[in-house]
C-alpha cells in the first residue's frame, strides 16, 4: 500500500487538537492523545504518513525526545509503525474503533445537564462560526462545505457518517477563517466523537439532519449571515435533543436491568 | 381515565423513591448538625475550629455513605463564631467514582478582594436556612467559585450560641437524575422532577433540559402535579409534573 505524506491542512488540525486533552497528563502523553484524537476524528488515516520526526516535533514545539516517547505509546498500541531509512517514518496503521458497548457506557455516564452544557457550548461555536462564513467562505470553502454535506448524507456506515458530520462542522469554522473558532470546534467534535450516536434505525431523523446541513451552506453560499447563524443553531439543537434522547434511553434500560 | 391513574400512580411511586433517597441523607445531616449544636454548648466562651474536629470524619462517612447522591459536604461557620477567622468554611468532596480514598478539601477563595471570593454569607443556601431556622434543599444553582457545576445543596441549621452554622450536602443533578429515571421508567408523557422557581431537575423529555428554566407554554400544559414530599414540602419543595401532548 502507497504512503501518502499526510497534508498540510491534516497537520494544521491536528496542532489545533492541543488543549482537548485531559488535565494532568505529560507533554508526552499529551501529544499520544492529540494523534489519537486525530485519527478517531478521522484527520488522520490508516496509510498517511507523519512528517519526519524533526519536523514534527518543531511544529508540535517539543523536543525529538519527548516526541519518540509519543510515538512509542502510539507504536504499543498498534496505532502506528515505524521503519528506518530513506522512505522511512511512521505510518498510520489503523482507525480507532471505539467499541458499541463503549460508547453506549460513555453516553449513559454523561448526563443529560453535561450534554446540555455541551450542546450550548456547539450551538454557541457552530452558530457564530455559521454567521462568520456567510460573509467570509471563498468559492473553494463554500463547493468543499457542499462536499462534505454530500457524502454525508450519501454515507450509509454509522460510523463513517459520523465522521462526515464532524468534519462538515469543523469545515464551517474553518470557512469562517477563525482558528480559535476552528480549534474550539475540533475539541467539541472529538469529545462528542466519544458518545452513542445510535443506529440510524429513524431514517426520517437522519435526514431531517442532512436537511440542516444543506440550509446551512446555502445560507453561507447566499452570504446570508443571520439565515446561517439560524440554522447552524437550530442543527445543534437538534443533535442535542438527539443525543439527550439515547442518554434518556440507555438511562432507564440500565434502571430495568438492576 | 386509566391512562391517567396509571401515570398518576407512577409519579407518587417516583415521588416517593426521590423523597426517600433525599429524606435519608437529610436525616444523617441532621445528626451531624445536632452533634455541632452540643459542641458548642459544652465549649467554654467562644470555640475555637478544633472544638469541631469531629466533623472531618462524621463528614467523610456521610459522603461515602451517601455516595449515590452526594458529591461533597460541609459546614460553614456563622460570621464571628469562631475565635480564629471571621469567615470559615469546610467542606470535602468525594473522590471520582472508581477511585478510593478520603473526601478531598475543597478551598474556596474568602479574600473579599479577590474576583473569585466565595462571600458564602450572601448565598441562598446559607441564607435561607439562617433566617428560617429550618432545613431546606436549595437549587439547582451553579455554585461557581465552589464546584462550578450545577448542584442542588441540602442545608441543616446547627443553632450555637454564637450563632447558627450551616451544615450542607451537596446533590449533583446528573446524580439525581439516574434516580429519577430509574424509578419513572417511563417515556410517554412527558415527566419533570421541578425546583422552586421553576427550574428543571431532570425530566424524561430530551427538549427540557436540566438545570433550564421551564417555559411557560409547557407549564401551561401540566396534567398532574404532586409534592415530591407532601409530609414536609418547606424541607424538599419539589414537584413532579407530567405534561399534556
Amino acid at each position: 500500500m502507497q504512503n501518502t505524506a499526510i497534508s498540510t491542512r491534516a497537520l494544521d488540525l491536528l496542532l489545533l487538537l492541543r488543549g482537548s486533552e485531559p488535565e494532568g497528563l505529560g507533554r508526552a502523553d499529551q501529544v499520544s492523545y492529540q494523534i489519537e484524537t486525530a485519527i478517531l476524528m478521522g484527520i488522520l488515516a490508516e496509510g498517511d504518513r507523519l512528517p519526519t520526526e524533526s519536523v514534527l516535533a518543531g511544529e508540535l514545539g517539543i523536543s525529538p525526545i519527548t516526541l519518540r516517547q509519543s510515538l512509542a505509546a502510539l507504536r504499543t498500541k498498534g496505532l502506528i509503525e515505524t521503519s528506518r531509512g530513506r522512505s522511512g517514518g511512521s505510518v498510520i496503521r489503523r482507525q480507532i474503533e471505539l467499541t458499541d458497548t463503549q460508547l453506549r457506557h460513555k453516553l449513559r455516564d454523561t448526563s443529560t445537564e453535561s450534554l446540555r452544557d455541551l450542546g450550548d457550548l456547539r450551538a454557541a461555536i457552530a452558530s457564530m462560526s455559521a454567521r462568520l462564513a456567510a460573509s467570509r467562505a471563498d468559492p473553494q470553502n463554500v463547493a468543499h462545505l457542499m462536499d462534505l454535506a454530500k457524502r454525508h448524507a450519501d454515507t450509509a456506515d454509522e460510523r463513517a457518517r459520523r465522521r462526515m458530520d464532524s468534519r462538515f462542522h469543523v469545515a464551517v469554522s474553518i470557512a469562517s477563517q477563525s482558528s480559535r473558532l476552528t480549534s474550539a470546534a475540533l475539541q467539541l467534535e472529538a469529545e462528542l466523537m466519544t458518545l452513542w450516536w445510535g443506529h440510524a434505525e429513524k431514517s426520517s431523523s437522519q435526514s431531517i439532519l442532512a436537511q440542516q446541513h444543506m440550509a446551512i451552506v446555502d445560507a453561507i453560499k447566499e452570504r446570508d449571515p443571520d439565515a446561517a447563524a439560524e440554522a447552524a443553531e437550530l442543527h445543534s439543537r437538534s443533535e442535542t435533543e438527539y443525543l439527550i434522547e439515547q442518554h434518556l434511553k440507555l438511562t432507564m434500560q440500565a434502571g430495568e436491568d438492576a | 381515565m386509566r391512562d391517567v391513574e396509571t401515570v398518576r400512580a407512577t409519579l407518587e411511586r417516583t415521588a416517593e423513591a426521590i423523597s426517600f433517597s433525599i429524606g435519608s441523607v437529610f436525616e444523617d445531616l441532621e445528626k451531624i448538625a445536632g452533634a455541632v449544636t452540643a459542641a458548642a454548648f459544652n465549649a467554654r466562651g467562644v470555640p475555637r475550629r478544633s472544638a469541631f474536629h469531629f466533623l472531618k470524619q462524621d463528614l467523610a462517612d456521610f459522603i461515602s455513605q451517601h455516595s449515590g447522591v452526594i458529591v461533597g459536604a460541609g459546614i460553614a461557620y456563622a460570621p464571628g463564631s469562631l475565635a480564629e477567622a471571621p469567615h470559615w468554611l469546610e467542606w470535602w468532596r468525594a473522590q471520582p467514582a472508581g477511585s478510593s480514598g478520603e473526601p478531598r478539601f475543597v478551598t474556596h477563595d474568602l479574600n473579599p478582594d479577590s474576583l473569585n471570593y466565595y462571600d458564602y454569607t450572601s448565598r441562598e443556601w446559607f441564607t435561607a436556612p439562617s433566617a428560617s431556622g429550618k432545613p431546606v434543599a436549595v437549587g439547582p444553582y451553579v455554585d461557581f467559585g465552589g464546584i462550578n457545576v450545577n448542584i442542588i445543596t441540602l442545608c441543616v441549621p446547627a443553632p450555637t450560641p454564637h450563632g447558627t452554622h450551616i451544615l450542607g450536602g451537596d446533590l449533583t443533578l446528573a446524580k439525581l437524575e439516574g434516580v429519577f429515571l430509574r424509578a419513572l421508567q417511563l417515556r410517554d408523557p412527558s415527566v419533570v422532577l421541578l425546583g422552586p422557581n421553576g427550574r428543571v431537575i431532570a425530566s424524561n423529555d430530551a427538549r427540557i433540559a436540566s438545570g433550564t428554566l421551564i417555559l411557560d407554554d409547557d407549564m401551561r400544559r401540566v396534567e398532574e402535579s404532586l409534592d415530591v414530599s407532601p409530609g414536609n414540602p418547606t424541607r424538599l419543595p419539589w414537584k413532579l409534573i407530567s405534561l399534556r401532548q
